[in-house]
């Protein structure tokens, strides 16, 4: 069966999820601060096992944050976790887009990127 | 703005919940916050459905606020152009507070008004609300009276005030709205507007911007976050600070809601939160009741953030990110902390003060 693509609109407390397994721009962006975050990032991390197990095409991932807080910045590690297991069988690109003057924001994502393996690009916007 | 502060309003903010002062410069995009805040207390339902009253009063009284108080000329610098906007309730009553500068010549003007609602029977009133709406009459201010009389009415009670002169040209009007709901018959009401004052002055004297006690959920976090956010756009200071701020904050107030959770039975997550500026930084005071347990484990915890450096702190940091995931621990990643210990500028403080038998007020304070 075809994995469904995964569309969570954005409230003031968690951010837009769009996930597409077609090849196309998938994209986590906003601010994320949800009090539970394994609640809010259970469906995320469900579609990417399994996406990690099925995807035909490869998963370009924009994750563009104004902020997040501790227990969101543990599932989106937990996220990036999931596909480096599964970065022999599967193509993974992830963009993490932020703000030239969020130096928080920088140090979020050159954190994770030397945490994780597979392609990971800091871009300042 | 230190420990000392944090006992001074925890202490005579005992027995109210919530309570919430708020100084600053009243803007009408904080009566949202104002009002989600309001609704965010469990307290407020168990009132016999005061909630909507207290939520109309609230944004009645602060929006009157905005009408009435005096904008300072840039080139007076010798008085604090801040007012002040407070809320509490306790033993069934539910009072607000409100600080605002007034110019010499409209204080007269002002009294008048509000000794004019007070001397009115509730029959009165509604005659004289209708009569005010009929005649569309609409001040200087953009006001048409409205406001006041609508909060005379939904109050039933007498409004307090005070006027308290500055120097030539301004005063500081104190005004005082009670709700009473099958209670509130042991409260010193009077002795409150002078209170309100003194906080004032002392809020005024240590730089204090937010003071908040009570329970601390997402709903209270959010608006306090927002006014929080407001106030940290500093533009002195630049963007930097500001974000690292609001990162500490969100953990901060977050740190609470998750430790009161855990450790009160009742389901309410008590806390305190205060936010002001010490030697031009900003300083965040945040405290939660613990067990001794918990004192323990934090004390170690804290000891040891304490004694790591920038580069100590950052490999924490991942190692804790790593293991999260590794342990499968859902709830608690325990970054929260390290994180607040990053973004600080000085090394982090805390204290424990006893609280009842086998617990603590466990306070701590974040400078940036």
């Amino acid at each position: 069966m075809e994995l469904q693509s995964l569309h969570i609109p954005a409230t003031t407390e968690t951010p837009e999820v769009n996930l597409v397994s077609d090849g196309g721009l998938s994209r986590i962006e906003g601010k994320s601060l949800p009090e539970n975050a394994f609640e809010f990032y259970e469906p995320v991390v469900l579609w990417m096992r399994q996406f990690a197990q099925r995807a035909k095409a490869p998963l370009i991932l924009e994750l563009k944050f104004d902020y997040f807080n501790s227990s969101s910045g543990r599932y989106l590690f937990e996220i990036l976790n999931i596909l480096e297991q599964s970065r022999h069988k599967q193509s993974y690109h992830i963009y993490w887009l932020c703000d030239k003057d969020d130096e928080l924001m920088i140090d979020k994502g050159e954190e994770l990127k030397s945490l994780i393996d597979i392609p990971f690009e800091v871009k300042l916007v | 703005m230190h420990f000392n502060t944090l006992r001074y309003f925890y202490d005579k903010a005992s027995g109210q919940n919530p309570s919430f002062y708020y100084r600053g410069p009243f803007l009408e995009r904080f009566t949202p916050s104002i009002l989600d805040m309001s609704q965010a207390s469990p307290g407020m339902e168990v009132q016999q459905n005061m909630g909507k009253k207290i939520s109309y009063m609230l944004v009645e009284c602060f929006q009157n606020v905005i009408k009435h108080a005096e904008v300072l000329p840039e080139d007076e610098t010798s008085i604090s152009p801040e007012g002040m906007f407070s809320f509490k309730s306790l033993n069934g009553a539910f009072v607000i507070n409100s600080i605002n500068l007034v110019n010499n010549k409209d204080v007269d003007r002002l009294v008048g008004l509000v000794e004019n609602v007070n001397s009115m029977n509730e029959s009165d009133l509604k005659q004289y609300y209708l009569e005010k709406l009929r005649n569309n009459e609409i001040n200087d201010k953009g006001g048409a009276g409205l406001g006041l009389i609508e909060m005379a009415r939904k109050s039933g009670q007498k409004i307090l005030h005070e006027t308290e002169k500055l120097n030539d040209q301004y005063s500081l009007f104190h005004q005082q709205i009670t709700l009473r709901r099958n209670g509130g018959d042991g409260v010193d009401y009077q002795g409150m507007l002078h209170e309100s004052g003194e906080f004032y002055k002392r809020m005024t004297a240590e730089n204090m911007v937010l003071f908040y006690k009570g329970d601390f959920n997402q709903k209270s976090i959010m608006p306090l976050l927002e006014m929080a956010e407001h106030k940290l756009h500093d533009k002195t200071a630049g963007q930097k600070r500001t974000l690292r701020a609001a990162h500490v904050t969100v953990e901060v107030l977050q740190n609470i809601s998750k430790h009161a959770r855990a450790t009160d039975a009742d389901s309410q997550r008590f806390g305190v939160f205060m936010m002001g500026k010490i030697d031009g930084a900003l300083s965040i005071l945040a405290g939660n009741i613990v067990p001794v347990s918990e004192k323990i484990f934090l004390e170690e915890k804290l000891d040891y953030l304490i004694s790591l450096d920038h580069d100590e702190l950052k490999e924490l940091h991942r190692s804790t990110l790593r293991a999260s995931v590794r342990f499968e621990n859902k709830t608690n990643s325990g970054l929260g902390l390290i994180e607040v210990a990053q973004a600080s500028s000085e090394s982090l403080r805390y204290q424990f003060y006893p609280h009842g038998e086998d617990q603590y007020l466990f306070a701590l304070q974040v400078i940036i």
